[in-house]
């Protein structure tokens, strides 16, 4: 996509044009593919300075990313000694440097801390609503189901599903997992209400066709005892996994 | 271009590697020199006597006992991109890859011709006083003397070139520096002290190099000087064309 590797068909275009023929690229396109493209010797601000030359952006707005991804007070210092996380954001100043419309960022979490990756979520969010498009490749689903306004699924090379999450979750059935003691009464009473029951623990039921609250009116009327009650989380997780689960025989 | 050349310049200057070779080659140089001058006149030493040109010449030669550091630069500069991974950012920058190399061509070059007059003064920092003492005098020695250190210090911009056009080929970063020391140091003295093969020799850098410097040898048929310097900037050039059409559009993963 970003002409780094030939493709075997195909040919992706960024506004219209393949990504070789943009005049500036990294005006129209930032991109984060490694959190490793870092000399060690030399410094995270030297780094930005090296690629604010190539296009002649000004060293001021270096330091205004600096500042916003928070390496100010580690610019100088070799980029050999930063943590994964502080990698991961001097790759991500360097990719908005040309103040692209387009970002493509390959698993921008990685190595960072649960402070990190809410700062991240919020500055994805944030560069998403002045009107930019931001691209995440990530593996990781939960993550991605709470920054993500659209998602394509792609398994084994294949385009699998494409679509807002709640598209995409439309098609699977949402389940709800209760416990309680009385497990066996709780399955009777839900079958007959006509819920699908499957057990998944000794005092664990997994509930489709009936929604959290469906289920705990049933305990209320039958007077059953409930230790937990809840509708299933990471939908995205499970959507993926009623897509591809086909393919992985 | 100017941006591509001053990028590759701020790369360079961003890391010490520029600095540490730099002392090496003037250090080699101060060491050449010294020996030079301190065997000079000895019996059994073959260099012609310091108060003709042409032992005057061999003396300032020495100038170019950087060569290889220089070509190391040349090579690190490019292969260190692919060690480091920094050829992903740079090639994001600038899709059109042949143009990073020729920007880098141009870099190693300058940067081989400061270190190039660097090493000239070197050698008169060394040759100056030291021949004043041997009461070796160099009236009459100045086109000589500035002859051969201008092309000494072109040899050296050369020798940047030349390592960059190697490191785009080899893109292995020890695998480039080890082939490059191993053919300066061992290959091409086998080849050059075969008289059989003085046909070919003659066209081998460190003899194109002595014959832009119009170095004399016994028994040697160097090439002219300006032929010397055209073999040595092809060698640079032709090996960056084969890298670019056959290592640099391979894919970065």
């Amino acid at each position: 996509m970003l002409g780094l590797v030939a493709p075997t068909s195909g040919t992706a275009t960024i506004g219209g044009r393949r990504y070789v023929e943009l005049t500036h690229p990294t005006d129209q396109v930032g991109a984060v593919l490694e959190a490793a493209s870092f000399h060690p010797a030399r410094s995270g601000r030297d780094h930005l300075a090296v690629y604010s030359t190539v296009n002649g952006y000004a060293d001021r707005r270096a330091e205004v990313l600096l500042e916003m991804v928070g390496l100010t007070d580690v610019a100088d210092r070799p980029v050999g000694g930063y943590s994964q996380g502080m990698r991961q954001r001097l790759a991500l100043a360097n990719a908005l440097l040309g103040d692209p419309q387009v970002l493509v960022l390959d698993e921008p979490g990685n190595g960072l801390d649960p402070e990190g990756i809410a700062w991240l979520r919020h500055l994805l969010r944030s560069l998403a609503d002045d009107g930019r498009t931001v691209l995440v490749s990530s593996h990781l689903l939960s993550e991605v189901e709470q920054v993500a306004d659209r998602v394509v699924i792609i398994n084994h090379g294949r385009l699998v599903r494409e679509g807002t999450i709640a598209e995409l979750s439309a098609g699977v059935e949402p389940r709800v997992l209760v416990r309680s003691p009385e497990a066996e009464k709780l399955a009777a009473a839900l079958a007959a209400r006509g819920a699908r029951v499957q057990r998944s623990g000794p005092d664990e039921l997994t509930v489709s066709g009936l929604d959290a609250a469906g289920v705990g009116h049933v305990a209320f009327t039958e007077d059953l005892e409930l230790h937990g009650l809840a509708a299933e989380a990471s939908d995205l997780e499970r959507v993926f996994f009623a897509l591809t689960s086909g393919d992985r025989a | 271009m100017t941006r591509l050349v001053q990028a590759e310049f701020r790369k360079l200057f961003t890391t010490k590697l520029w600095l540490w070779l730099l002392l090496g080659a003037v250090g080699l140089v101060a060491l050449f020199a010294g020996l030079a001058l301190g065997f000079a006149g000895e019996p059994d030493n073959p260099s012609p006597p310091l108060d003709t040109p042409d032992g005057l010449r061999t003396l300032l030669s020495t100038v170019t006992g950087g060569t290889a550091l220089v070509a190391v630069l040349g090579v690190i500069g490019m292969t260190s991109e692919y060690r480091h991974l920094t050829i992903t950012p740079t090639f994001l920058a600038t899709p059109r890859r042949e143009r990073v190399v020729a920007a880098k061509l141009v870099t190693y070059a300058a940067a081989g011709l400061v270190y190039g007059i660097a090493c000239a003064l070197t050698v008169l920092v060394v040759a100056v006083p030291w021949l004043a003492a041997k009461d070796v005098s160099l009236s009459g020695a100045g086109g000589t003397v500035i002859g051969t250190l201008a092309a000494g210090v072109a040899v050296l911009a050369i020798y940047g070139l030349l390592g960059v056009g190697f490191g785009a080929l080899v893109r292995n970063q020890v695998a480039a520096v080890v082939g490059l020391l191993v053919f300066l140091f061992v290959v091409q003295p086998i080849l050059t002290a075969i008289p059989a093969l003085n046909p070919v020799g003659r066209f081998l850098p460190g003899s194109a190099a002595s014959a832009v410097l119009q170095v004399r040898q016994a028994g040697v048929d160097f090439l002219g000087p300006w032929q010397g310097a055209i073999v040595l900037t092809l060698y640079g050039l032709v090996l960056a064309v084969l890298g670019v059409a056959f290592t640099v559009r391979r894919d970065v993963t």
